[in-house]
């Protein structure tokens, strides 16, 4: 199975080349460039042949969408700009790990985006690769190629040991991560700065991920039960927000750790990644919600930013795709029992996450088993064996863990 | 009651640069009316717990209140030939929505026959009001052929006063009371093509004709309704009529003709959802096929729903009617509570006796099966909400709602001979 991607911009004539033998479409609707929405259809009965049938589609599932978009974009002729911003610095940081081909196409689609009079306006911008203990040299080869482009090795294995070096060794007031399997919009870079001046007081950012291809059934099942979207509307996450009761546990809410960016002093007042989640293979997760969590709980304000936009490769076969549900289980649960642990003050509010997360997951079991889900059933399942490893002890597992690699690298 | 805050009635042009929306401690909120420059668009109710916005934040929720209005001209809007649009077109309709709405707003292009329209206000005792519709009617962009004011058995000579000092009225005394008498009285004196009411408690927009006129721009429109804002929140009872009695029927046009009559006359057509009184227009050929307002439902003799029997008895003569929400005035509600509960018991009563004189002209059960089924489930559904105490506000005149519902029932069986 596999969906066609396309591109298009309303506010321009319509033209699109239809892929005939494709099973649905992912369509990315911008207007003037800005992206608006992204549209999910899977061809049931007709596939769509012609620009007719599309612009159909477009008009029932993004009308309403579309008509705010113009609204909006014919108001902001007329809205006064803000005065010139000052210059600031920001570092983007890339952790990475034996995936050299794929951190060649970020790091080409990075640096085509990086050098334009948008982003040179608004800030100096450098580049980072943390090299996370990769076994071979193609990472550092790979990474040569670009000369504007810093390498650095970090020998402990473990994605937020990676994440703490890149805080170390950035020098920009921004710290923006990028994942190695992610290729960034034109305007991911001057959405996020944009986004930075108008909320100068946010500790951090979260952007929109979308997919980058739909070729195989992990990849659409994947998107067909929501991917990473998080809807285009930007929204300001600050620590009043407590109505909610699933605020702040529920921290997936935020974002997601493939494109977040943070003050880099926020960071630092923080203490970092907590090294004992993103372990790899043995706790690949909970490092990007621990982060956001803390990040609010310490009173600090995330916006998440629509345009600020990557597109992700999904896992492209069904098992990576179970074992990446697994880890996400893994990963929440460890981040939350943690937070349990150490955060008394909210526990009331963590362990109702808790609660919730499994009985939603349960609930997704139900309509698995009666066919109503996009995924199939033994990949929830996946998910929730990995939430219930990661609550009984998985954290405290993984904090033996790495003291044991601190110890192999130290000694 | 003495701490009774206010809304303030605030119009924007989201066509215009949308202004920051300030606090003010003098009221609990502001209601926001948002239009196109001279076409309404949609509204918000902001509290004062939400105040201020920026101007962003304001424009955020201009556009917002703006949506489904915005969307529905951009859907509908054809092209240049009149011929319903390829999908592409549609599409790049909604992306040009901004030149779509200007062209609504092009007044110069529906401009009313303005020879062509008699002005109807029909009034008793209520001098200071009329005094202010009569100044609204001043300012029409489009003059009408005619402005006749029914002057309905006033006790005083003010009313004649007041219309003695405007030019353009003419004034007609009408002793018998009823406000159905007195519409008919203004019905039958027109000369004109098309006939326009409104009442005395309200104040017209300077294009609501140019509105009546878009209405009746298709020749096979019989009757023109139009959109009723509220003029004033000063009171509770104002705020509580317009929360739960509202004139407003929404910001998209839609047309009531035999697909509408045919799929809602099984449960009893409910006709007072086509319009408000307070804007309603015909063509005077109408008056000469049905006849005029049945002068047993009236306020004083049962209540309202006059209009509503009147749209009701059209559909079921095979008419059509346009509500057109670019046709605007604005309604004075009752300030004072005791107003408001008369009103509602006078609009139950003439409701009920409405369905009756329905059912006796045109049969069928439907209107019988709202009376004796669908309401007393209303009611009863709405009594034991008011018991548990959900949503007191609404329940508040309950009985003066289940007493005008008997009241009418008992009206029109007294009255059945006439």
């Amino acid at each position: 199975m596999r969906f066609q991607l396309l591109d298009i911009d309303v506010s321009k004539p319509l033209e699109a080349e239809l892929d005939a033998s494709a099973n649905g479409l992912g369509i990315l609707v911008r207007f003037a460039d800005r992206p608006v929405d992204f549209v999910l259809h899977r061809f049931a009965n007709r596939p769509i042949r012609t620009t007719n049938e599309l612009a159909e589609l477009l008009t029932q599932r993004s009308g309403a969408t579309i008509v705010l978009a113009a609204l909006q974009h014919a108001q902001a002729g007329s809205t006064e700009r803000s005065s010139a911003p000052s210059r600031r610095t920001a570092t983007v940081a890339i952790c990475t790990k034996d995936r050299s081909s794929l951190l060649d196409r970020t790091l080409e689609s990075l640096t085509q985006h990086v050098r334009v009079p948008a982003v040179s306006a608004a800030a100096d911008v450098d580049i980072l690769v943390v090299d996370n203990r990769s076994s071979d040299e193609r990472t550092r080869l790979v990474v040569e190629k670009y000369p504007a482009v810093r390498y650095v090795y970090e020998g402990l294995a473990g994605l937020d040991f990676a994440r703490n070096t890149a805080l170390r060794e950035a020098s920009g007031d921004l710290l923006i991560y990028l994942d190695d399997d992610a290729v960034v919009d034109h305007n991911w870079l001057p959405g996020l700065l944009e986004s930075w001046q108008r909320h100068p007081d946010a500790a951090g950012f979260t952007g929109q991920v979308l997919p980058l291809e739909l070729e195989t059934e992990a990849q659409v099942l994947f998107e067909l039960n929501g991917g990473f979207r998080r809807g285009f509307e930007e929204k300001r996450f600050e620590p009043s927000m407590q109505s909610d009761p699933l605020f702040p546990g529920g921290a997936g809410v935020f974002g997601t750790g493939t494109n977040m960016a943070f003050r880099r002093d926020a960071l630092m007042a923080l203490g970092g990644f907590d090294e004992a989640l993103d372990t790899g293979a043995p706790l690949p997760g909970g490092g990007d919600h621990d982060i956001f969590y803390r990040v609010i709980r310490s009173g600090g304000v995330i916006v998440y930013v629509p345009a600020y936009l990557v597109f992700h490769e999904h896992r492209r076969d069904l098992a990576a795709l179970k074992r990446q549900y697994y880890s996400w289980g893994t990963g929440v649960m460890a981040f939350l029992s943690k937070s349990i642990e150490t955060d008394r003050e909210v526990r009331r509010n963590l362990r109702a996450v808790r609660r919730w997360w499994f009985k939603d997951r349960l609930r997704q079991v139900r309509r698995a088993v009666r066919n109503h889900h996009p995924l199939p059933l033994h990949m929830l399942l996946a998910e929730i064996r990995g939430g219930i490893v990661g609550l009984f002890g998985e954290y405290r597992r993984s904090r033996k863990r790495i003291a044991k690699i601190r110890e192999a690298v130290d000694g | 009651m003495g701490d009774y805050k206010r809304w303030r009635v605030v119009d924007i042009d989201a066509g215009g640069s949308v202004p920051a929306l300030q606090a003010d401690p003098l009221s609990q909120g502001t209601l926001l009316y948002v239009w196109w420059k001279s076409v309404p668009l949609g509204h918000s109710f902001i509290p004062a717990e939400r105040l201020p916005l920026d101007r962003n934040a304001a424009t955020l929720e201009v556009q917002k209140s703006m949506l489904t209005a915005a969307t529905h001209y951009a859907m509908q809007h054809d092209g240049v030939d009149g011929a319903s649009s390829a999908p592409s077109d549609a599409l790049r309709n909604l992306a040009t929505v901004t030149e779509i709405l200007d062209q609504l707003a092009d007044l110069d292009t529906t401009s009313a026959r303005g020879s062509d329209i008699t002005v109807v206000v029909c009034t008793r005792d209520r001098p200071e009001h009329l005094s202010r519709c009569l100044a609204s009617l001043d300012r029409l962009r489009t003059s009408p052929k005619e402005i006749v004011v029914v002057d309905n058995a006033s006790r005083t000579d003010d009313t004649r006063e007041v219309v003695a000092g405007h030019a353009n009225a003419r004034y007609i005394r009408e002793d018998r009371p009823g406000l159905d008498v007195a519409r008919n009285t203004g019905f039958v004196t027109a000369s004109s093509e098309l006939v326009a009411f409104t009442d005395d408690d309200v104040a017209i927009e300077p294009t609501w004709l140019d509105g009546i006129a878009r209405g009746f721009s298709d020749p096979s429109i019989d009757g023109v309704t139009g959109l009723v804002l509220a003029g004033e929140l000063e009171t509770e009872a104002q705020e509580l009529f317009e929360r739960y009695w509202s004139f407003n029927r929404g910001y998209i046009p839609v047309l009531f003709g035999t697909d509408y009559f045919e799929a809602t006359r099984h449960f009893g057509t409910p006709a007072w959802e086509i319009g408000a009184g307070a804007n309603m227009a015909f063509r005077r050929s109408v008056f000469d096929r049905i006849g005029g307002f049945d002068e047993r439902l009236d306020v004083g003799a049962a209540g309202c729903s006059g209009d509503s029997e009147y749209w009701h008895r059209m559909l079921t003569a095979g008419m059509t009617i346009r509500y057109e929400p670019t046709a605007v005035v604005r309604h004075y509600h009752r300030r004072d509570e005791n107003g408001l509960r008369k009103q509602l018991h006078d609009y139950m009563r003439g409701h009920t006796a409405a369905l009756l004189v329905q059912n006796e002209k045109t049969g069928g059960h439907g209107n019988l099966r709202r009376l004796f089924v669908s309401l007393p489930n209303y009611y009863g559904r709405l009594a034991v909400k008011r018991a548990i105490n959900r949503n007191p506000k609404r329940g508040r005149y309950l009985f003066d709602e289940i007493a005008g519902y008997f009241s009418g029932i008992r009206f029109y069986l007294n009255n059945r001979s006439r």
